[in-house]
């Protein structure tokens, strides 16, 4: 199964969404958090570490959503220091909506690209 | 440029972020979240520790330095230096020393790896605004057989313009850009101290200390 993996600036931000997500998509589903760790702000050696547990969690791959800016650079930075290219993604999505459309599809057996589409797509659904 | 001398670029380094530390965190509190200098300075910090133990040549060193970045500075700054080092690093020989033309393709590598992961264009009110027309300067000089002393003696006054000339952009990029025409009027805290980093090659190619 694919893992989800939530990057935020903030700790409870990330921790927040990533057991929203458990409840969503329910409790089979991978779901980590990361950044925040002693100050607000992400840096690329805790997303390697998150992504390392996501993966000891037993998932096949990981996608991950990021809250902002610097966040998203950070992600980007892991892949590469890991070198994951292809086993885990950054979804261009919005952080909530995105992350709950992805963990939909990855609980339900989707593959990475398949969980990267359904978090993308949820920038084209409105709330109103 | 041998590994002392490279080294002497980031002490140079080190020392001109700690002393405009509390500058640019008033800078960065005026259209961000007041760390920029905090955040460079503990990155930096750890950066001249990795340069204190390097004797493994100058691919290694500036790995190191590209670490302790992407592991101790948060935000923006920390991934985009970090991963431009990193691209710096892999362009570097692992010998001891380098050629003039060597250093300044690698310096090129750099702004490349920080172009394509930020996406920020000149005018932007970057670090860009300082890199990108100080590495097309670099690019051009080496080309025509400038020395790199006289190059980075005269990008240290160019760099220290085009950050200043900053003030006067709307930011696009960065939360800075969530102000929109409100971000006009402060000098870019990432231009400014990119600044500082071409003044430290100065001194290092000067065999001056900061």
């Amino acid at each position: 199964m694919i893992g989800i993996l939530a990057v935020s600036h903030s700790r409870r931000l990330a921790s927040g969404l990533a057991e929203l997500l458990t409840v969503l998509a329910g409790g089979d589903l991978v779901a980590e958090a990361a950044g925040g760790v002693e100050t607000m702000g992400v840096n690329a050696a805790m997303v390697v570490d998150a992504l390392k547990i996501v993966f000891d969690r037993g998932a096949d791959g990981v996608a991950i959503f990021a809250d902002l800016g610097s966040a998203v650079f950070s992600v980007e930075s892991a892949i590469d220091l890991a070198g994951l290219e292809g086993k885990a993604a950054l979804v261009d999505a919005p952080f909530v909506e995105g992350a709950v459309a992805g963990s939909m599809v990855a609980v339900t057996g989707g593959s990475l690209a398949e969980v990267v589409a359904a978090g993308e797509a949820a920038y084209r659904v409105k709330k109103l | 440029m041998d590994d002392a001398e490279f080294c002497q670029i980031w002490r140079n380094f080190a020392k001109l972020i700690e002393e405009n530390r509390e500058y640019l965190n008033s800078l960065d509190a005026a259209i961000g979240d007041a760390d920029h200098g905090t955040n460079m300075a503990r990155g930096m910090a750890k950066a001249i520790e990795s340069c204190d133990g390097a004797n493994g040549g100058l691919r290694e060193t500036s790995k190191a330095i590209a670490m302790a970045m992407l592991s101790t500075v948060g935000g923006a700054s920390g991934a985009l230096w970090g991963s431009g080092l990193l691209k710096l690093s892999a362009s570097l020989p692992e010998t001891r020393s380098c050629s003039e033309r060597e250093f300044v393709e690698s310096v090129d590598a750099f702004v490349t790896s920080v172009h394509d992961r930020g996406k920020a264009n000149l005018g932007d009110k970057t670090m860009l605004d300082v890199f990108l027309p100080a590495r097309d300067r670099l690019n051009a000089g080496v080309a025509a057989g400038e020395s790199l002393l006289m190059l980075a003696n005269e990008l240290v006054g160019e760099t220290a313009a085009w950050a200043a000339n900053t003030k006067d952009l709307i930011a696009l990029k960065g939360r800075a850009a969530y102000l929109g025409e409100r971000s006009r009027g402060h000098v870019d805290p990432g231009a400014f101290s990119s600044s500082l980093w071409f003044k430290s090659l100065n001194q290092a190619l000067e065999g001056k200390r900061a």
